[in-house]
């Protein structure tokens, strides 16, 4: 068969590489991707976007359902809560809390872990298990506990829901990094890089962090849905984001109690919860599919 | 296979170490701990006597030494709130804690045993989705959440289950299905790569060539050998399920560990919430021990250590 006779043929042979990455991204999740992006945008403006401030009371328009029900208006399309605070404001501006929390306990939880994941692979001995035994710990830590008992010793605040999910998020990530450059540090280019007189911190920089880096992307796209639920649950309890501050989770709390009349008050930022929580896990299942699929079960 | 669980019993120890440092340390946190412990009404001479008595005054690793020697005894203060030891308090709740975990074990491992099997089986088709997506939304609602419309749907609603205390076997059905279906998207998600994993496997072949039935190779040579990896996340799903039984707890009102730490909380009632959690931690590690070790027993390889 002559070559010519089926160009995209001849492409794939040339290219195999290029072909199977864009079999793969024909893949891509649109619906949620646009979520994610919507979600960050909205995060980004949410000042310019909401309609109304979201912790001004208004006692007067208490407690009115969603547009499509009884006794809705289109002044407050998601209706009020019981103080006639609008539910769609305090949904836009919780939307900054979810993510921005997830943002900096990933950032936060991902430095950390990946550096000493590295240190206690690549040095080994005594190094490796003192902190993985202290990843052990830390994993066999129930997070919201940790974050009730420092909600009593220094009082709930942004920052100390942030280092709470850092104390839980790093030990996954030093775990993880760890086994791949254990994997990875016995082969044969590192080895090459030492006879070819490279030091320690260079070719941890050079060649073992770039075999990392995709398993490193794959964890923190999926660890963002973990990290807005569990977000959202310590504020449930009264141990993350302090009121007036609209919170997802509080939101649902403040609810929580009015579920039988007022039913909207607790849904409504659950259903926002649940949509980002969605979109994020469908992306990360696609991530690691692209990225790294032997992480299959992380 | 000795040397494995003591070199393991080593470890679990090692790991309850570091938890004691965390937990010491945390009490730190607020700055002095004698004003976490003492109640507030508490006079300067009796703020002063429990301060010399506990080493307050004294360097940090000497006031460890002081931690760890009442830990030992069982020595964790009174509760603010009652008075009572807090020990007596804590043990109270254990039992609640740990029936309504085990129950929701149980009823993930029914659901998603053979959801994970199915979904393997029927690799892309109808059954498939289904396990996915019921593991996807297990995985992407807040457990709090879905005990919230489970409330609205079965008790203000259709009025059908009670939906908050203990008492009849009703009262475990709510709770124990939203935590179960939580920690159930995890196994079904395990469960299916792992049987795809098996079923591709030389000795399937090997059963099928025999001419056995295809469910005997299924649920007979296949399950078998994909549940080893289940079983490990068992224990690390055990240590889940508890933690996020604290507001499964709250939102049920069910009497157990979780809630006594939201009371707590409350009631800034430190002496209790420090002994549940240091309690919360010692099951997760006991847990974990006896899954490595029975994990032993039931993959040989991993016997010669």
């Amino acid at each position: 068969m002559a070559v010519g006779a089926d160009p995209g043929a001849a492409r794939r042979a040339v290219f195999p590489a290029a072909a199977r990455m864009w079999a793969r991204l024909r893949r891509l999740p649109l619906l949620p991707l646009a979520v994610i992006l919507l979600t960050i945008l909205v995060a980004v403006i949410a000042d310019q976007l909401v309609p109304y401030d979201p912790e001004r009371i208004n006692p007067r328009y208490a407690e009115r359902p969603p547009v499509p029900f009884a006794g809705g208006m289109w002044e407050f399309p998601l209706g009020t809560d019981r103080l006639g605070r609008d539910i769609l404001s305090r949904i836009i501006m919780g939307t900054r809390i979810s993510l921005g929390v997830a943002a900096c306990a990933l950032l936060l939880g991902s430095l950390v872990g990946t550096a000493l994941g590295i240190v206690a692979g690549y040095r080994g001995g005594w190094i490796d298990v003192i902190v993985m035994r202290t990843a052990d710990a830390f994993l066999a830590f129930p997070g919201i506990l940790i974050a009730l008992v420092l909600a009593v010793t220094i009082g709930p605040s942004f920052w100390v829901v942030v280092a709470v999910l850092a104390l839980i998020l790093w030990a996954r990530f030093a775990r993880l990094v760890r086994s791949e450059v254990i994997s990875c540090k016995n082969r044969d280019f590192v080895a090459l890089a030492r006879v070819a007189g490279a030091g320690g911190t260079y070719i941890v920089f050079h060649h073992i962090l770039p075999n990392v880096i995709n398993s490193l992307v794959v964890l923190c796209t999926l660890q963002v849905g973990w990290a807005i639920i569990v977000e959202a649950s310590l504020t449930f309890l009264g141990a993350g984001i302090p009121p007036p501050t609209p919170t997802w989770g509080g939101m649902v709390a403040e609810g929580l109690n009015y579920v039988e009349t007022a039913w909207w008050i607790s849904l409504l930022p659950g259903l926002a919860i649940m949509i980002v929580v969605f979109a994020y896990n469908l992306f990360g299942d696609w991530v690691r599919d692209v990225l790294d699929p032997h992480l299959r079960n992380i | 296979m000795i040397r494995v669980v003591f070199f393991r019993l080593m470890q679990s120890l090692v790991t309850l170490l570091i938890t004691s440092v965390i937990i010491f340390a945390l009490a730190r946190t607020s700055g002095s701990p004698a004003d976490l412990v003492l109640a507030p009404e508490a006079t300067p001479a009796e703020r002063q006597a429990y301060i010399e008595r506990m080493g307050f005054d004294r360097p940090l690793a000497y006031q460890y030494l002081i931690f760890l020697k009442n830990a030992l005894q069982g020595d964790f203060g009174k509760s603010l709130r009652t008075g009572q030891p807090a020990t007596r308090l804590v043990f109270e709740r254990l039992g609640g804690t740990l029936r309504l975990a085990t129950v929701a074990l149980l009823i993930a491992l029914a659901i998603s045993l053979p959801l994970g099997v199915v979904a393997a089986t029927q690799r892309g088709r109808t059954w498939d989705r289904v396990g996915l997506g019921f593991a996807l939304l297990g995985q992407s609602v807040p457990s709090f959440w879905k005990a919230i419309v489970f409330v609205i749907i079965f008790g203000v609603w259709l009025r059908w289950l009670p939906t908050s205390g203990v008492g009849t076997w009703r009262h475990y059905i709510l709770p124990a299905v939203t935590l179960g279906w939580g920690v159930s998207a995890g196994i079904v998600r395990l469960l299916r790569s792992g049987m795809l994993e098996v079923m591709g496997s030389e000795y399937i072949k090997l059963a099928r060539a025999k001419g056995l039935r295809e469910s005997v190779v299924v649920w007979k040579h296949g399950l078998r050998n994909a549940l080893i990896p289940v079983i490990t996340f068992i224990g690390f799903m055990y240590g889940i399920i508890i933690a996020s039984g604290v507001v499964i707890e709250v939102v049920f009102g069910w009497p157990g560990l979780g809630l006594l730490a939201y009371e707590s909380t409350l009631w800034r009632d430190f002496p209790v919430l420090q002994l549940t959690v240091l309690l919360f931690t010692v099951i997760v590690i006991v847990i974990n021990f006896l899954v490595d070790v029975s994990y032993g027993l039931v993959d040989p390889r991993v016997r010669g250590g």
